[in-house]
C-alpha cells in the first residue's frame, strides 16, 4: 500500500508556471488542496495559465465520476486539462487506472483533488501513480503565519527608518500630520489602518 | 513662478490598472518572469515568486477598525523585494543582468470594480560608474497642494524633481528594459574633470563627517 507522504507545498503561480513549461508533452500531475479550497486552486491555476498565454487551450471540467471523464476526454482534447477530482472515490481511481489508455493524450492533465482522494489514488491506481511521477504538489493553506512574519519584518524596517513607533504613526494619521511619503501608506496598511489613508488629506 | 502646471501635468495621467491587487501582482510577476527568460533580469522564476507578493491588511482586532474598513474599502500593498531603506545589498531584491538591483512597494485600494493607486516607490540602484547611485520614483499620498506628488529622486534622498505618474507595469518596463547604457555606445562616456573632482571632494567631505562611506 502506498501512502502520499511528503508532498511539497507549491503556490498556484509556480505550479502553473511548471505546467505551462510542460505544454506539448504528455504530462500528468496532481495538485492537492483542502476540500473547501479545490475550487479556488482550480481558479488560480487557470488564471495563472491564462496570464502566461491568453490563447492557451485550457479545459476545466468537474466530472461526477471517471466514466464521464473518460467519455469527455474521448470527445475532445486540449493543451491543458484541469480536472476537479475531489469527488473521485477508490472505485473511480481504479476504473481510471484500468482505462488509462483512454485518457492518454499529448497535453498536460492536472487532477486537482483532496489529500484523502489522492491517498485512494495511490492505493488503487498504481499505474496512474507512476504517470504522475514527481508532479504532485500541495496548494498551500492560506494561513496568516508566513504573512504575519513578513509583515512584521517590513514594519521593523519602517520603524528603524523613521525612528517612530506604530502608535505615533496612527496618531499622526488621525491628526492629519502624517507625511505623504509612500512609506507611510505602507505602514498604515501593514498595521491594519488602511482606512486612515483617506483621512490624512488636509 | 509656480510649478503648478508641471505638477498638474505630472499627476493628470489616467492609468490603466488591473481590477484587483492580485491581478496587478500577477501582471508584474509575469513581466519579471518574462524579463528573466529574456535574460535582462538575473533573478530566477522561483525568486520572483518569493519576492513579488500581495500584503493585505491584517484582520481587524477591534469593531471600530472593522467598521472603518468596511466604509473605506480594502487597502493592500503589492511588494517586490524586502524593505530596504538602508540600501543594503544583502537584503532580498530583484537583480538585472548588468548588476543593477531594485525593489518596489505599491499601495492600492480595491474598490468593487477598479483599483485605486494610492502611493508607490520604485527604487533602482546602479553599479559604480553608471552615473548615479540610485533613482527612486515616488508617488506620494495626496497631501498639500504645493507638493510634487509624483516625483523622482535622482541619486539624492533630499533632492527631487517632477516625474510623470506611471503605472506599475510601465515602471517595471523602465527598470528591466531601459535605464541602461545606450545600445549605440560601446562604453560609458568618460566623466568630465568636474565630475571627477565632485566625486573626490564628496568622498573627502563624507570621510570628514565620519560617514560610513569612509569605511567602504
Amino acid at each position: 500500500m502506498t501512502e502520499a507522504i511528503g508532498v511539497g507545498e507549491l503556490e498556484a503561480g509556480p505550479f502553473a508556471l511548471r505546467m505551462n513549461a510542460l505544454r506539448g508533452t504528455a504530462t500528468y500531475a496532481a495538485y492537492l488542496a483542502a476540500a473547501d479550497d479545490v475550487d479556488l486552486a482550480l481558479t488560480e491555476i487557470e488564471e495563472e495559465l491564462r496570464g502566461f498565454d491568453p490563447g492557451a487551450q485550457i479545459m476545466r471540467i468537474s466530472p461526477p465520476d471517471t466514466k464521464e471523464l473518460v467519455a469527455t476526454l474521448a470527445a475532445e482534447s486540449h493543451e491543458i486539462l484541469l480536472i476537479d477530482a475531489k469527488s473521485f472515490s477508490t472505485d473511480d481511481w481504479a476504473v481510471l487506472d484500468r482505462r488509462r489508455s483512454a485518457i492518454a493524450h499529448r497535453g498536460v492533465t492536472v487532477f486537482v483533488t483532496t489529500r484523502p482522494s489522492f491517498d485512494d489514488l495511490m492505493r488503487t491506481a498504481p499505474n496512474l501513480a507512476s504517470w504522475l511521477g514527481g508532479q504532485v504538489f500541495m496548494f498551500p493553506s492560506h494561513g496568516e503565519t508566513g504573512v504575519a512574519a513578513h509583515r512584521e519584518q517590513r514594519l521593523a524596517a519602517l520603524r528603524a527608518w523613521a525612528s517612530r513607533s506604530d502608535q505615533e504613526i496612527v496618531e499622526a494619521a488621525h491628526s492629519g500630520t502624517l507625511p505623504p511619503d509612500p512609506e507611510y501608506a505602507e505602514w498604515l496598511v501593514l498595521l491594519g489602518h488602511g482606512e486612515l489613508l483617506d483621512t490624512r488629506t488636509p | 513662478m509656480s510649478l503648478d502646471a508641471v505638477r498638474a501635468h505630472a499627476d493628470s495621467r489616467k492609468l490603466e490598472l488591473p481590477r484587483h491587487a492580485k491581478l496587478l501582482c500577477r501582471e508584474l510577476r509575469n513581466m519579471l518572469i518574462a524579463a528573466s527568460d529574456a535574460g535582462t533580469l538575473s533573478t530566477s522564476h522561483n525568486e520572483v515568486y518569493g519576492l513579488v507578493r500581495v500584503l493585505r491588511e491584517p484582520p481587524p482586532v477591534v469593531a471600530e477598525q472593522l467598521r472603518a474598513r468596511s466604509i473605506a474599502g480594502n487597502a493592500c500593498c503589492v511588494v517586490g523585494g524586502e524593505k530596504n531603506q538602508d540600501r543594503e545589498h544583502v537584503v532580498a531584491h530583484l537583480k538585472r543582468n548588468d548588476d543593477a538591483w531594485f525593489d518596489f512597494t505599491i499601495t492600492v485600494r480595491e474598490h468593487a470594480r477598479e483599483l485605486e493607486l494610492l502611493a508607490y516607490n520604485f527604487e533602482i540602484r546602479f553599479p559604480s560608474a553608471m552615473g548615479t547611485p540610485f533613482l527612486r520614483f515616488d508617488y506620494n499620498l495626496p497631501g498639500h497642494e504645493n507638493e510634487l506628488r509624483s516625483h523622482l529622486h535622482a541619486g539624492s534622498d533630499d533632492v527631487y524633481m517632477p516625474a510623470p505618474m506611471m503605472s506599475p507595469a510601465e515602471l517595471i518596463t523602465l527598470f528591466t528594459e531601459h535605464l541602461r547604457r545606450p545600445a549605440n555606445r560601446e562604453k560609458w562616456r568618460d566623466p568630465t574633470p568636474f565630475e571627477i573632482e565632485w566625486f573626490r571632494t564628496t568622498h573627502e567631505e563624507l570621510a570628514a563627517r565620519g560617514s560610513r562611506a569612509h569605511d567602504l
